[in-house]
């Protein structure tokens, strides 16, 4: 692919679709100048504290974390909230974001427009009422 | 007869001869080796490789020399991989500094060796872990360029992860 980066910094790297252009060429190495596949792939072993940090750093590593951190998303609708931890990398923390205390957060993660990258919701317990607004919006949920 | 050598050339036109096992760690090298050659090696092998520089190479072949008779695990266990700690040899192997470490992880993808690719991005992960987003701004020489509100924003988007 030989997709030409325009001068416009603010947005030429992820275009309306979220689709990344990974050509770089910069002569001098820095973290940004790998291949955004490179840096997505430094991302999976990260958890979603550490995610939410990456977000913060520059616009172009949010743009790349934030597609990691709504990816799948594991919501806690009921019994007491799962802990998230700092420090722990298992499985389950580098693969899913969690989400506690839902019957208050749900209404306002369906309008986080961050959530077209997710591709996973999973609920500790089955409510119909939260599947079936989660899949009117979005249905390749 | 001796046995053909592949002999890999970096951008800067050095050449590593390599054992034909040793390049194969590198599916793009193994495939060129095979296509080209479909009745096996008969003779040395040239493959350039345009954009690994010397330095860099022969870390990269360092490392398929050490690993030649590894059998790493298939794909299908990508995520138990995925949360196991960096090989201690790999740990050791990597430890360089930040430019060579990017260097070698741009070669491992360009030339699809995927453990090596692995490794240095868990390494990559391992510096990221734990950090404040200032503290990363400065481990990795990055500045900020959102405005304050911007960054409030995101923060707020992004609160609902971070209750403990």
């Amino acid at each position: 692919m030989s997709s030409q980066r325009t001068e416009d910094k603010e947005h030429n790297h992820v275009d309306v679709n979220g689709t990344i252009f990974p050509i770089k060429n910069d002569e001098n190495r820095s973290i940004l100048s790998m291949p955004y596949d490179c840096i997505f792939e430094v991302l999976q072993y990260l958890n979603q504290i550490d995610l939410v940090n990456v977000c913060l750093v520059n616009r172009e590593l949010y743009y790349l974390a934030r597609r990691k951190l709504y990816r799948s998303i594991f919501v806690v609708i009921l019994g007491p909230p799962i802990e998230i931890k700092m420090n722990v990398y298992n499985y389950f923390y580098t693969n899913y974001t969690i989400m506690n205390r839902a019957d208050y957060r749900m209404d306002h993660l369906l309008k986080n427009p961050n959530l077209r990258f997710c591709q996973l919701i999973r609920f500790n317990f089955i409510k119909p009422e939260f599947y079936q607004r989660v899949q009117r919006l979005y249905p390749r949920i | 007869m001796s046995t053909p050598k592949v002999i890999i050339i970096s951008s800067d036109d050095e050449k590593f001869p390599v054992e034909q096992k040793v390049a194969e760690k590198s599916i793009l090298i193994k495939n060129m080796i095979n296509d080209l050659n479909p009745d096996g090696l008969e003779e040395d092998f040239e493959i350039p490789t345009p954009n690994v520089r010397s330095n860099v190479l022969s870390k990269v072949l360092e490392w398929c020399e050490h690993h030649k008779n590894t059998v790493f695990a298939d794909d299908e266990d990508e995520d138990v991989k995925k949360s196991l700690p960096v090989e201690e040899w790999d740990k050791n192997f990597l430890k360089v500094d930040q430019e060579m470490l990017y260097e070698i992880i741009l070669a491992a993808n360009y030339l699809n060796i995927k453990p090596l690719l692995e490794s240095g991005c868990k390494m990559v992960a391992e510096m990221i872990k734990g950090k404040s987003p200032e503290e990363l701004r400065r481990t990795f020489n990055i500045v900020s360029d959102f405005s304050p509100e911007e960054e409030a924003a995101i923060r707020r988007e992004n609160e609902w992860a971070e209750d403990r």
